[in-house]
């Protein structure tokens, strides 16, 4: 099934899969529930073991489960509903339940498991908030910046431009040679993956080797391996830079993941703790 | 040339080129086409010098031969020339047909690096941070923590932690208020959905207190450990509603909540039952049905009687004219309610005027000229006719006052013959006294005074042996509700009791229930009060309402 | 096709690429594949338990025991399944698309 054979590609973004529907039903939700805590007024006040306070409950327990659905769906490759759309219902239902299970809890909080149950439902959805903030701004930050490569391929120019600096550079003399060894041991290391890519964002050591062979050239003037071995310099720390870029961008798009789905475990214990002992202590 | 491809090591290709100049590049129109991105579309050429065969590099393609990068250079057999990832070797040199050199070349291309092709590393999936750290070991954690801390703990608690007797509280023999154990603190305030009341607060520390049992909602039974002495709403032999059951505490008294919670007072946990009342009871109720303050049926005593018999004939509205009384020392008084109608000490209630202290200022009790100081005991029928007569006693005693014999009833004169003369004059004085004591007391200074005020029950047979309706004060004529005169006290009298208008005792003066309406009404009016069925009405009120006219039905 | 002795290689009437599994494992096309996509892989069976990966992180997959013959192995666009390739299905923001080349040239001329 190709797409884009019978009619123009029309690229569709989870948040507005299907006409924003979603987004929609997310609204509806929100407006009924809202509609009834403000219409009822229990005589005891609003408070969560109302008739209405089990009702917004049993909504929000519904929701909480449905969003953590997502997380054996994503790993689903089946027929059905594409995974964007999952995504799109995910993202508003995670949004109207903030509004619903604070309805439920009457914004009546305490140092108590209820609260904390609230707490982490918070916390997981701002989690989510920032997620999807950055899920719209980061590909296209890190698209801007690969030039149509990918790492590999980065990695294996890289690769190629060290083979040659090394057959050039070993008619240059020792310091260049160190240096351009430095220099590859960097590479390396970042082909490894053990550099920590969400603060570095340079490579210093190409960059030096870079000065250094500038500096020579100089020193020398005209001299025309030199001069090519600037040229290569320029282009391999040109790419390790992109490089280390895309890494810093990519590892900042998945730590806010490390707190989204810790948080949501934690949610669902707290929850299942929290209706357990309502019933418990009837 | 013989061209010579090695693929793997099942399937070769080989070819052959001949010509002056053999190109090699990416460019399928090359001799020797080699696919690589890294290779440029011409990069470089095979050609015969002489005896001896160059390759030259075109432009600025890099070519290394022998791992030297060079420009142009003449091969020898061995040589391994690499451009991008492919690898030539030149293999051995054969005679050509035509006599010319021909060079074997092997054309392999070099599998780019495993680990980096296959994206282990240095893509993505290996980016800093997914390496060291591990979303299922933080949850984990979390998860176990939230496990212990709000599951396993206070369960715990439920079942192990020792508990103080409830019931002990109430005991003399209890001294001070111990706190139980202090592992089981956390775990009960972890589950508390928010404070206990100030009045629990003395075990509310334990939830099993009144939560007796798992999963068991606290009923009435857990609360009457302690409240037993509470009363009935209606006598549950009589009516028994579901909503009065079991369960029946917790809709008007919730715990957890806020001291002003611990007792509700919305009306409608009233007007719920009492909206439809008569239909509920099959008729048997007492009270009508009601729905809110503003649509209160009338006071009782208004809508049974519309005059109480208190068997006093008192007119307010002389009492209270604006040109005042007069006192026995003749002077002019304007009385107000004040004067005579007091709150007694809670506030609630007025106290019964006293004669003694209220009334006697201006109405004496005088009945006789003889004895002008003198004046009935007032409350007390009998003691009052006694007094009289030991008046006229004390006075016969002075001397000077005598029945004449003539005068003296028939037996009494028999019996006076048979006397000596200072005996005669005895009898003579105490019958002097009988006559004129029995004058007084059906006279008009006797029973005609207390005829003011009182209604005389007159005695057929014995004109002397009339008697007093009792005075019943009808105090209490608002029943089933409680009227508190203190927060009242800012509203004139005359507000709210028709007094002045009113010429006999037995007018009912407690107002109308439209006098209340005036300032009272529903918890939504904006303008009134907002009164809740609470205020006055006590829902723990141990017996049916009994109707105050006068008879008591308790 | 050409240096593939079982003849396992071939090309679909849409343009996909795939290779059937008589393939022998020899490796010629992923040593000649101009856009190095084909790879060397022993087919691993997946084990059924979601819920051992989902709690303890165990491997979805058996390990590969030692001298298994390879296949090689590219993307054939899920040709053998319904509902189009799994990436596009699976991708949670929408951004993979499968399109035909002459679109998506239109598409890269609107964007530019």
């Amino acid at each position: 099934m190709i797409s884009g054979v019978d009619q123009p590609y029309q690229s569709v973004s989870f948040l507005s899969y299907r006409r924003f529907l979603y987004l929609k039903l997310s609204s509806a939700l929100v407006l009924i529930c809202l509609a009834a805590y403000l219409t009822h007024e229990p005589i005891a006040g609003h408070i969560g073991s109302t008739w209405l306070g089990y009702t917004l409950g049993g909504v929000s327990a519904g929701l909480v489960l449905f969003l953590l659905w997502f997380g054996i769906q994503k790993r689903r490759y089946g027929q059905g509903t594409p995974l964007s759309g999952w995504l799109s219902g995910h993202v508003y239902l995670g949004g109207a339940l903030v509004i619903v299970a604070t309805l439920h809890s009457g914004f009546e909080l305490g140092p108590n498991l209820h609260s904390l149950t609230w707490l982490l439902m918070v916390m997981t959805v701002l989690s989510g908030v920032i997620g999807v903030i950055i899920y719209c701004r980061y590909p296209t930050l890190l698209s801007a910046r690969r030039r149509g490569l990918t790492d590999a391929e980065i990695l294996m120019q890289v690769d190629a431009l060290d083979r040659q600096c090394e057959v050039l550079g070993a008619t240059l003399g020792n310091n260049i040679e160190d240096a351009l060894s430095q220099s590859r041991s960097e590479a390396s290391s970042m082909r490894a993956g053990r550099r920590l890519s969400v603060r570095a964002k340079d490579a210093p050591l190409t960059h030096a080797a870079r000065l250094l062979v500038e500096r020579w050239c100089d020193d020398r003037n005209d001299h025309e391996r030199g001069r090519e071995l600037h040229a290569l310099l320029v282009r391999k720390e040109t790419l390790l830079c992109d490089l280390c870029h895309q890494r810093h961008l990519v590892a900042l798009m998945r730590t806010w993941l490390y707190f989204h789905v810790p948080l949501s475990v934690g949610l669902l214990v707290a929850m299942a703790g929290h209706v357990f002992l309502v019933f418990f202590y009837w | 040339m013989i061209r010579r491809q090695a693929i793997g090591d099942i399937s070769t290709q080989e070819s052959s080129h001949s010509g002056p100049i053999i190109r090699i590049g990416r460019g399928s129109d090359c001799d020797i086409h080699l696919p690589d991105a890294g290779i440029q579309l011409e990069h470089a050429t095979l050609e015969s010098r002489g005896n001896c065969t160059f390759i030259q590099a075109i432009g600025h393609a890099t070519i290394a031969v022998n791992r030297k990068v060079v420009d142009g250079i003449e091969l020898q057999v061995g040589d391994e020339i690499r451009l991008g990832l492919y690898q030539l070797e030149v293999q051995e040199s054969i005679e050509a047909v035509d006599g010319d050199k021909a060079f074997v070349l092997t054309c392999e291309r070099i599998a780019p690096d495993n680990a980096v092709w296959q994206g282990k590393a240095g893509t993505t999936a290996g980016a800093g941070v997914g390496a060291k750290l591990s979303m299922r070991g933080a949850s984990w954690v979390l998860g176990l923590l939230m496990l212990l801390m709000f599951f396993v703990w206070p369960i715990a608690v439920h079942y192990f932690a020792e508990s103080r007797d409830v019931g002990a509280v109430n005991t003399p023999t209890t001294v001070g208020h111990q706190p139980v154990g202090d592992w089981a603190t956390w775990g009960r305030s972890a589950w508390l959905t928010g404070a206990v009341s100030r009045s629990h607060a003395l075990f509310g520390d334990e939830c099993s207190s009144c939560h007796q049992r798992a999963f068991i909602p606290v009923n009435a039974s857990d609360c009457l450990t302690c409240h037993d002495d509470v009363q009935e709403h209606v006598r549950v032999e009589q009516f028994s509603f579901a909503s009065l059951g079991a369960t029946g505490c917790l809709q008007c008294h919730q715990e957890h909540e806020g001291d002003d919670q611990l007792v509700l007072s919305d009306s409608r946990l009233c007007v719920n039952c009492h909206q439809n009342l008569t239909a509920m009871s099959e008729g048997r109720a007492e009270v009508s049905d009601v729905v809110g303050f503003s649509e209160h049926p009338e006071f009782r005593v208004h809508r049974v009687k519309s005059s109480i018999d208190t068997g006093l004939k008192f007119p307010h509205n002389i009492h209270l004219d604006s040109r005042g009384v007069l006192n026995l020392k003749d002077e002019s008084q304007v009385l107000v309610c004040r004067d005579c109608h007091l709150v007694e000490n809670d506030g609630t209630k007025m106290a019964f005027p006293k004669f003694e202290k209220h009334c006697a200022d201006c109405h004496s009790l005088r009945f006789s000229f003889e004895a002008p100081d003198r004046t009935m005991p007032h409350g007390d029928v009998a003691k009052a006719k006694t007094f009289i007569r030991d008046t006229y006693a004390s006075v016969a005693a002075k001397g000077g006052f005598r029945l004449p014999i003539e005068e003296m009833p028939k037996v009494l004169r028999q019996r006076a013959k048979t006397l000596k003369p200072e005996e005669v004059e005895i009898a003579q004085a105490l019958a002097w006294v009988d006559k004129k004591s029995a004058s007084v007391i059906s006279g008009p200074f006797g029973k005609g005074q207390c005829a003011e005020c009182h209604t005389i029950i007159e005695n057929k047979d014995d004109p002397l042996a009339w008697d007093i309706v009792p005075v019943d004060p009808a105090m209490v004529s608002l029943v089933g509700a409680r009227f508190d005169h203190a927060p009242h006290r800012q509203v004139t009298c005359s507000a709210c009791h028709g007094a002045r208008e009113s010429k006999a005792a037995s007018d009912v003066l407690l107002p109308k229930i439209g006098k209340c309406q005036s300032c009272h009404g529903p918890p939504s009016a904006s303008h009134l009060l907002p009164t809740q069925c609470v205020d006055c009405h006590s829902f723990h009120q141990g017996h049916a309402i009994a109707v105050k006219t006068g008879e008591s039905k308790r | 096709m050409i240096d593939c002795p079982p003849d396992a290689i071939k090309r679909s009437a849409n343009g996909e690429v795939y290779i059937e599994d008589s393939c022998i494992g020899c490796g010629n096309c992923e040593k000649n594949c101009p856009y190095n996509v084909i790879q060397m892989a022993a087919p691993r069976s997946r084990r059924p338990n979601f819920l051992a990966w989902l709690l303890f992180g165990k491997d979805r997959f058996e390990k590969v025991g030692a001298n298994v013959p390879e296949q090689a192995v590219k993307c054939d666009m899920c040709i053998g399944i319904d509902g189009g390739p799994a990436c596009v299905r699976s991708c949670p923001t929408g951004a993979a698309a499968r399109i035909s080349p002459d679109r998506l040239i239109n598409l890269l001329g609107v964007q530019t």
